[in-house]
């Protein structure tokens, strides 16, 4: 598990000089943690302790607050609308992870080992990430519509024949937030996987080669292998922003219908600044910090035992 | 790690949080202060619009140059805020910081809670004599913001909900373009038709908070004509037989096609998107949305659309919606503040020339200007009225009643259950959020 | 050989073996890229030959459905961005406007604030990037190779602020960063902005410092070399394609970011462009060929950024956060 906490590589010949570990066991390393720490401390540790503190309270953004003990997390116990938003986020976040990590790692296989038109592709399958979220997510909107031009697609290719309501169908409403998230984001997992490929040297592949592995094989033994450090790295990033999910679900559909794509962190953001209720809010966000917390250690002790 | 190290890193974070408390204490503390009465000297106002800034910028800027030509010593800081629902964000942010603007552009959709919460004053705290500064303004408007008895707000410009419909499905459908239909009974007989006929939908009627487009509250209060609240405003009482018969024919329609699916999710703008494709008969906005079709579409598409006014509902009157001015309790010169206000909202024939609105102040709505063309008569000619209830937790009760209405077109409720729910739901909402 | 170990990347002297990409700037080792350069390519090399006549086929075709759906709604922004009016909403959509015009981005570019918006959006970008990157290459450094008290600790707290949803902070961030005195200047947007997306930087960072080998650090030290002539001169120059994964990251997340721009600054003229084109798309105003306009010339940039920053990517620079 570690393996994504701290490590340091062992040295295999020399042990570093004595001079060398004691700078490099010594608190040295606090010091080029300052700014970072600064940082996270001022804007980020030190607001989510307010918000530690408003979950205590009623505050409603506009008056003096009162502290009213354990109530909102009482209510938040049998608030319907906030466990169908943690399962919600619970669905986005594996849908949006999975894919992300899966799908480009043979698209960036395929282009690393050079097929045709790869810097076209590249290039292309990169553009989605540029597009401001807000605009991207507008015009899909409108091509999902019923009238729009998915459907107009789907209909005329006969892959369906009644036009699908994707925002408006709550078995379909989630779906499709989650589908417009991995098609503009496929892009950054894409360089991350073409940057870790480009790392590897060709004699692996040569190797491959003189062995008899295809494709497959070597995509599996090789490239997978190879590329651990990459898909952690994207499993990561793929996770942290899919939990953290709010401009498409604000664009797209607003959490509806019937609160079928309403994930948490868009609840914190209605019930904080559309209904007043920062406490509320508040609980919300300790409890799913509390809950991702639990589960990754949860995680990481089961990988320990598991090894 | 150890138990030692543990301990430490509590008793780290116990510190951290009790200096999280100190100088979180301009929230717990409760800083604001007396309405500070505003002495001589220079005076400088920041003025709040939401949405203007892109194409009445002129007219704006021009304005703010005659008030402080007229007011020396007098400077405006114009900030307009790009989206409604930001607004709100932006605002509540401002508010918690201390920074708030003088004069603030809101909606009577979010003026009750500021109102209940005294972050902003009421006008009888600034001014002598406010009931004859109602008198100025149009009754249906000014009231919108008069909250248990007091004003809060002064008028700027509002809309009113009208029919616009496609005068080509119509017509392909063997109705009569020249006579859209007039209650309700007659919208469902049209869509029935231009969607047997057509195959187009034949309407779409959004269920978001966009007030002049149709939300709950005008489907119920408005169309079925059924209260929302009992008279001592303590409880739900729109589940009325009436209600349910009214939202079973939405469900019908939702169901066999003559009303959009459009409707269960989208916003004001998907059901204008599906009228500019042609794809549906009628929606129910303001004539403020012609002006967007005309910038949308080519002039041959655009020649179908037609406005007509509003079909007549059992509550007699079309659903409003309405932009007016608010003076937060942080202002430092809140008297200076109501009077730009005041001058605002009376340049609002110049905003008006330029889009559709409705203006706040009565003398300029008499203005020959407002029966010159259709879409503008038809501002003037309607009975308005604000069907949503003036409580705090407004937003709350629509989002709970929006939930509820779409689970009853999708025919996952009947809509008499859908109904009770929701009435549940306010019932618990309405006391909790004053 | 040094490719007979699986870590893979080493040459016989501890050094990358590919570390030559980064010519000039690797301080220490270009002796030993130069030699292993004609070696370096293997992978394109073979291109021609890794995929038969029909896998290639099957691949292209896969890809290009792919592309299609990738580009299709942006092809869609771009044309419309020529159109003179309607035909925005026809289905299926026109891909060539039939009268095409530069008159939306004359009119959006004319509008006095937009090029403001578009110079804010470049300064608190290049601003958030910066200091994003520099913080977390410090700390990425000391994460990496330092085996200090409470790094792990420090290490997980900071990962756990990153799944926090942004409006739970948002309101007490607020009141800090006024607090601060920064409502009224761009480093109000920059310094949250790249506190909050901090710890994907150190992640990747640490992953890439730590990934280096004991050997390179070894050789610097026993030449005498400081831990800031280590940092800055021996390792910093390995990581580069790291750090341009990091700096496209949240230079990306800035620029789209329209919220915390919004609600943190006073007045129109210190919007960035992403809080700047909803004037163009809010209800009453969305014209489409408009928000198209801007649209384009909202992406521009980072598209420029991807297009100068992705040579470091697919050059074959060692990238020390790839490495398992």
């Amino acid at each position: 598990m570690s393996g994504t906490a701290l490590r340091t590589r062992p040295g295999r010949a020399a042990r570093p000089p004595r001079a060398w570990r004691a700078v490099r066991d010594s608190r040295w390393g606090w010091l080029l943690a300052v700014p970072a720490v600064g940082l996270i401390g001022g804007f980020v540790l030190y607001p989510a302790l307010n918000t530690l503190l408003f979950s205590f309270t009623d505050f409603n953004g506009l008056t003096p607050a009162s502290f009213v003990g354990t109530r909102q997390y009482e209510a938040l116990a049998t608030d319907a609308v906030f466990h169908r938003t943690l399962l919600n986020s619970a669905l986005i976040t594996v849908t949006v992870t999975v894919l992300l990590v899966c799908l480009p790692l043979p698209v960036a296989y395929w282009i690393h080992r050079g097929i045709p038109f790869r810097r076209f592709f590249r290039t292309v399958l990169y553009l989605p990430v540029v597009v401001p979220i807000i605009v991207s997510s507008v015009a899909w909107k409108w091509m999902l519509d019923d009238n729009g031009l998915v459907n107009h697609v789907l209909v005329s290719l006969g892959i369906t024949r009644e036009p699908v309501s994707w925002l408006s169908d709550p078995g379909w409403a989630i779906w499709s937030v989650a589908g417009v998230i991995v098609w503009r984001a496929f892009g950054i997992y894409l360089l991350i996987y073409l940057a870790g490929l480009a790392t590897l040297p060709g004699e692996h592949f040569e190797a491959a080669a003189i062995d008899g592995a295809g494709h497959v094989r070597t995509f599996a033994n090789i490239v997978v292998p190879q590329l651990r450090g990459s898909i952690v790295l994207s499993s990561v990033i793929a996770f942290v922003a899919a939990m953290r999910t709010f401009d498409e679900i604000y664009v797209l559909t607003g959490g509806g219908p019937v609160n079928a794509s309403k994930n948490t962190a868009y609840y914190i953001w209605e019930s904080a600044f559309s209904f007043f209720k920062f406490g509320y809010g508040s609980a919300m966000a300790v409890v799913l910090l509390a809950l991702v917390l639990g589960l990754v250690l949860l995680g990481l002790r089961l990988a320990r035992v598991a090894r | 790690m150890g138990p030692i190290k543990r301990r430490r890193l509590l008793t780290g974070g116990a510190l951290v949080l009790v200096t999280a408390v100190v100088s979180a204490c301009g929230v717990f503390g409760g800083t604001t202060g007396e309405p500070a009465s505003s002495g001589s000297g220079p005076v400088s106002l920041e003025f709040w619009t939401i949405n203007l800034k892109e194409g009445y910028t002129p007219y704006i800027e021009g304005a703010i140059r005659r008030y402080e030509q007229e007011h020396a010593g007098t400077t405006i800081t114009w900030v307009d805020i790009p989206d409604f629902e930001q607004t709100q964000s932006k605002l509540l942010a401002a508010i918690s910081g201390g920074a708030t603007p003088d004069v603030v552009n809101m909606t009577p959709f979010i003026l009750p809670k500021f109102a209940a919460t005294g972050t902003v004053y009421s006008l009888d705290e600034l001014a002598p004599d406010v009931p004859s500064i109602a008198a100025e303004y149009a009754p249906g408007l000014w009231d919108a913001g008069v909250i248990g008895g007091k004003a809060y707000a002064i008028p700027f410009y509002g809309s009113v909900s009208a029919l616009i419909y496609n005068a080509d499905l119509f017509r392909e459908a063997g109705l009569d373009p020249d006579k859209p239909p007039a209650d309700w009974d007659e919208v469902f007989a049209a869509a029935e038709k231009i969607h047997e006929k057509t195959g187009a939908s034949g309407f779409v009627q959004t269920l978001d908070d966009f007030d002049d487009a149709g939300n709950p509250s005008d489907i119920l209060a408005g169309q079925a004509g059924v209260p929302l609240l009992s008279d001592d405003g303590k409880k739900a009482a729109f589940a009325t037989p009436d209600a349910v018969r009214h939202l079973e024919r939405y469900a019908e329609g939702v169901k066999k096609g003559w009303i959009d699916r459009t409707s269960v999710n989208g916003g004001v703008m998907d059901g204008a998107k599906v009228l500019a494709q042609g794809k549906t008969g009628m929606v129910f906005l303001g004539p403020w949305i012609l002006r967007w079709l005309q910038d949308n579409t080519d002039a041959e598409t655009f020649k179908k659309f037609k406005v007509a006014v509003h079909p007549k509902g059992a509550g007699g009157a079309a659903n409003g919606f309405l932009q007016q001015f608010a003076v937060p309790k942080a202002s430092k010169h809140p008297k200076e503040a109501l009077d730009f206000a005041r001058y605002f909202s009376s340049t609002v024939l110049e905003l008006a020339k330029q889009a559709p609105v409705l203006p706040g102040l009565a003398s300029v709505a008499d203005d020959p200007y407002f029966q010159s063309s259709p879409e503008i008569k038809v501002l003037v000619d309607q009975d308005v009225k604000f069907y949503w209830p003036k409580h705090p937790a407004v937003a709350e009760l629509f989002a709970a009643l929006r939930t509820q209405f779409q689970a009853a077109l999708l025919g996952d409720k009947t809509a008499e259950a859908a109904l009770k729910d929701a009435a549940g739901e306010w019932d618990r909402i309405l006391p909790v959020g004053q | 050989m040094s490719t007979t170990g699986l870590p893979g990347a080493m040459s016989t002297t501890g050094v990358p073996d590919t570390a030559g990409a980064t010519s000039g700037a690797g301080g220490g080792v270009p002796a030993a890229a130069r030699r292993r350069r004609p070696a370096r390519r293997p992978g394109r090399a073979g291109a021609g030959r890794a995929f038969g006549p029909v896998s290639r086929t099957v691949v292209v075709a896969v890809l290009a459905v792919a592309s299609v759906v990738a580009v299709g709604p942006l092809l869609w922004l771009v044309s419309t961005s020529f159109k003179s009016r309607g035909d925005v909403f026809s289905v299926p959509p026109e891909l060539i406007p039939t009268q095409p015009t530069l008159d939306n981005y004359a009119y959006v570019w004319g509008q006095a604030d937009v090029q403001r918006y578009f110079a804010n959006s470049l300064i608190v970008s290049v601003g958030t990037v910066l200091l994003n990157v520099a913080a977390a290459a410090l700390l990425g450094f000391a994460l990496g190779r330092f085996r200090f008290r409470g790094r792990r600790l420090l290490f997980l707290l900071g990962l756990s602020t990153m799944v926090i949803p942004f409006p739970a902070i948002m309101l007490p961030l607020f009141i800090a960063t006024k607090e601060m005195g920064l409502t009224d200047n761009l480093l109000g947007i920059i310094i949250p902005t790249a506190a909050m997306n901090l710890w994907l930087s150190v992640y990747i960072l640490r992953e890439a410092f730590g990934g280096l080998p004991d050997e390179l650090e070894e050789a610097a030290v026993i030449d005498g070399c400081s831990p800031a002539r280590l940092l800055f001169r021996v390792m910093l120059p390995l990581v580069k394609a790291p750090l341009a994964t990091s700096a496209i990251l949240v230079f990306t997340l800035t620029w789209s970011d329209f919220l915390w721009p919004l609600v943190i600054m006073r007045d129109h003229g210190r919007f960035t462009i992403s809080v700047g084109l909803q004037y163009f798309m809010s209800t009453l105003t969305s014209n489409w060929h408009h928000i198209a306009a801007i649209a384009v010339i909202a992406s521009l940039p980072v598209v420029v950024i991807f297009l100068v920053l992705q040579r470091f990517f697919f050059s074959d620079v060692l990238a020390g956060s790839t490495k398992g």
